[in-house]
């Protein structure tokens, strides 16, 4: 205290001695003012901040009424419009709200089946290429409009239009419009028949069609689901219950979402009692949690190969590639437990299409050496690339690297910032690295997406061309019978596992984070439906 | 500033490829093709540099697929919480540097002297986001007294500015102990004492504030330093709403548009701060005045 006393004693007698004193005036008053800015500063970092939104600090939100409750999720949310759907884990602020603020005409439960929501049913084939839903009576939005067929016809129209720019290209997936057939049914037109649609309506937000006229609708946003956005601010938002919401009064009055980007700090939020639920928390963090639940199989880590270009394009390097790796011990070690390898298919064991008598590689390394040589590999440079972004991102690439080094390989790691960046290799040119990493989310429940995606010639992002599995594809997509069309879907599945067509490696859980008064079922498709949720005292 | 803009220029369209980042992953060639052509992504590189410097001359940054509005904006609107962080985290490290210089000077090599040059170098050694965990452990999870994470009042920035503030105050401490110590050794100081007055008021009354231009020039450093990158890793650690956490943000989505504003905005900013910084070493030691003349 004393040298802060002499420094303000200074400070005060420096302005006394300031006439008339030549150079050492200018010193004195240099300091004073550079005092002074210190001291302004935290001045107005009182001031300023006191007008922001209150971001309310340790047990606001547990400690006080039962129905509220706060969230710490790992992104701030983007644009707002609900047809801008990327579904990268980067966008977790923003589904938080699409998934409680609207509605889809079909939804999930926490077991991943599909459950009508908008629809009171699942839709009726009318014919090969037409579905029709029929719609719930007397729901509204909450301005008022009312939820009707006209609503659902313009929403898909919006989506499936070019000029939208919609990102749920991947989901819309030859969907050509809507029909409306009457005030309360809908018909959906598809290019083909495509069995996949009912999974497809549950990602198809119904927007009101005169309010979403307006060009910034999306910072205030219109549903018919059971809470609206009360405010938003750089650092939460939060969520207001719907009185009128159609399916009663949801038992969490508000929902506090704040945006916490690092998962320790996200971690210290759940222990510090501030929140209820985190998302996106890491295995190694699991163990200091009051609960971490998990859904199996969410994620599925894998390497896409390069079939067409360079090393890989040999099956046995393929295969070598496969038996190199310690699959169990990436599991256990990497993923703390938290993840089972995948058995020779990107697909959940949930889905449509899932092979359970398919076999995983596996961990071979003098096999894998053996056809390394015979391939004429041994040597060869390998180019790996990863993303930080990705969960394990890049503790995965240096693990494969280490474990393909062993086998006579020389892989190179190129870590990409993030996934955006990392994307820009998949291309169908020899510029494509040979392994590419990344979690795939088999977000639709059928096998179909992997195939479509990845295994065929055509595909958008794969690199591996075999004329078996194009034939299938299309009688895949060509087919009317449900078991016929599983029959079909192992077939594919077997063919891409015996030709080793990527390096399949787990089935990472998602991990949450509770608290012990929140009641919580994890969902399968990894989507916050406060709804769903409730608080016990 | 000329430079800055070939930089980005150069980073956001030639070493990436910006339209990669506009469309989602699965797009067809059609909608790639289209997307390039809106944004003038597919005309020759002269001419894709002249509409980029045309743009920047307005203050145009085009507008961000990600959050939905002006990249300009959206940086401009999160400086003030950055200017906020590093006004309170320079103002502490000031606060805690001084009068670490002062012991320093005046009782070399006692225990107090020992602690704060520790100190002071486990200020500069420690990573500030290891330092960022260790706080919200102690004073939020274990001590309940302060918020894990967040922005808007007083509250929320007292565990970002300590965590910004530590390494400045570290190497400040360094600086001003060595010019202090320089000072002490000028002849006015040796006539001082020899008239009679305190070692203490010696060095807090004259010898510090004639190591003041040393001193300003690190802390000009230090401002310049904790806007460009300090608060890149503080603000995320502890969610603090500023431009740090939007570059990661946008770094990690690709968003070359809020990049290029934030690059660009940040730069001016530092510009400015040394343009401060200038004038008043100028007014501090009139030499550097004829000199710069």
């Amino acid at each position: 205290m004393f040298w802060y006393s002499t420094t303000i004693t200074w400070l005060v007698g420096e302005r006394r001695r300031t006439r008339g004193e030549g150079v050492a005036n200018h010193h004195g008053r240099v300091r004073t003012a550079a005092r002074g800015l210190g001291a302004a500063a935290l001045l107005l970092g009182l001031v300023a901040c006191g007008g922001d939104d209150g971001g309310t600090g340790g047990g606001g939100s547990s400690a006080g009424s039962v129905n509220a409750m706060a969230v710490a999720v790992d992104s701030t949310p983007g644009d707002l419009d609900p047809h801008q759907i990327n579904q990268s884990p980067q966008t977790v602020g923003s589904r938080v709200v699409w998934y409680n603020v609207y509605e889809t005409l079909l939804s999930r439960d926490a077991s991943g089946e599909i459950v009508p929501q908008l629809a009171t049913e699942l839709p009726e084939l009318v014919d090969d290429t037409t579905w029709r839903f029929t719609l719930r009576e007397g729901v509204e939005f909450t301005n008022g409009e009312p939820l009707d067929a006209a609503a659902v016809k313009y929403s898909v129209d919006r989506i499936v239009d070019p000029a939208s720019d919609s990102y749920l290209v991947e989901v819309v997936g030859g969907i050509t419009g809507a029909t409306v057939v009457d005030p309360l049914t809908v018909d959906i037109t598809t290019e083909a028949y495509d069995p996949v649609l009912p999974s497809r309506a549950t990602r198809l937000f119904v927007l009101p069609p005169e309010y979403s006229q307006q060009p910034d609708f999306a910072r205030e946003p219109v549903g018919t689901g059971p809470y609206t956005l009360a405010s938003q601010g750089p650092t939460e938002l939060v969520l207001a219950a719907n009185p009128d919401y159609w399916g009663g009064e949801p038992a969490i009055g508000e929902v506090t979402v704040r945006f916490v980007e690092d998962p320790t700090t996200r971690a210290s939020a759940l222990r510090a009692g501030e929140v209820d639920l985190i998302t996106a928390v890491t295995p190694d963090i699991a163990g200091d949690l009051p609960n971490a639940p998990a859904t199996e199989g969410g994620e599925n880590p894998f390497i896409s190969l390069d079939a067409l270009n360079g090393v890989a394009t040999d099956h046995r390097v393929r295969e070598a590639l496969n038996l190199a790796i310690d699959k169990e011990a990436l599991a256990d070690e990497l993923f703390g437990g938290f993840a089972t390898v995948s058995n020779c298919q990107i697909v959940s064991p949930g889905s449509v299409g899932y092979d359970p008598d398919l076999e995983p590689y596996p961990y071979d390394p003098d096999r894998a050496e053996e056809l390394i040589e015979e391939a004429g590999a041994t040597g060869e440079t390998v180019r790996l690339a990863s993303a930080q972004s990705w969960p394990k991102g890049r503790e995965m690439a240096e693990t494969v690297a280490s474990y393909w080094d062993a086998v006579g390989l020389k892989t190179e790691i190129e870590m990409h910032p993030g996934a955006g960046e990392q994307a820009e290799g998949l291309v169908k040119t020899p510029e494509r690295p040979t392994g590419w990493y990344a979690p795939t989310s088999d977000d639709l429940f059928d096998a179909s997406k992997s195939i479509d995606q990845w295994l065929t010639t055509e595909s958008p992002v794969g690199a591996y061309s075999n004329p078996e599995i194009d034939a299938l594809a299309a009688e895949i997509k060509a087919s009317t019978d449900a078991d016929a069309r599983i029959e079909l879907l192992h077939e594919a599945l077997e063919a891409a596992c015996d030709d080793a067509a990527f390096v399949w490696l787990l089935n990472a859980q998602t991990i949450w984070g509770t608290s012990d008064r929140l009641e919580f079922d994890p969902p399968a498709d990894s989507e916050l439906r406060f709804f769903a949720m409730d608080l016990s005292d | 500033m000329l430079g800055v803009s070939v930089v980005v220029f150069v980073v956001t369209r030639l070493l990436i490829d910006p339209t990669a980042r506009l469309v989602p992953i699965g797009s067809s060639q059609e909608q790639y093709d289209a997307a390039q052509a809106a944004h003038g992504f597919d005309r020759s590189i002269p001419a894709q540099f002249v509409d980029f410097m045309g743009d920047l001359v307005r203050l145009d940054f085009g507008r961000s697929v990600w959050l939905g509005g002006d990249a300009r904006t959206i940086v401009v609107e999160r400086m003030p919480a950055t200017l906020v962080l590093v006004g309170a985290s320079i103002g502490l490290a000031v606060l805690i540097a001084v009068p670490t210089v002062v012991i320093a000077v005046l009782k070399p090599g006692s225990w107090l002297d020992r602690i704060a040059t520790t100190g002071a170098l486990f200020g500069i050694a420690v990573p500030s986001f290891w330092l960022g965990a260790l706080l919200i452990l102690l004073f939020s999870v274990n001590l309940g007294w302060l918020p894990t994470s967040g922005g808007g009042d007083l509250q929320h920035l007292v565990l970002p500015a300590i965590a910004l503030a530590l390494p400045s105050a570290g190497r400040l401490a360094q600086v001003g102990r060595a010019a202090v110590l320089e000072q002490m050794q000028e002849r006015y100081i040796t006539a001082v004492l020899a008239k009679g007055m305190s070692r203490r008021r010696a060095v807090v009354f004259h010898a510090l504030r004639n190591a003041a231009a040393p001193i300003l020039s690190i802390l000009t450093w230090e401002v310049s330093r904790a806007i460009s990158s300090g608060t890149v890793v503080v603000e995320t650690v502890f969610g603090w709403p500023g431009v740090g956490q939007l570059a990661v943000s946008a770094l990690q989505r690709g968003d070359v548009f809020v990049i290029q504003a934030v690059v660009f905005l940040v730069a001016v900013t530092v510009v400015v701060v040394n343009a401060l910084g200038d004038a008043g070493l100028q007014r501090v030691d009139p030499r550097t005045r004829a000199a710069a003349r």
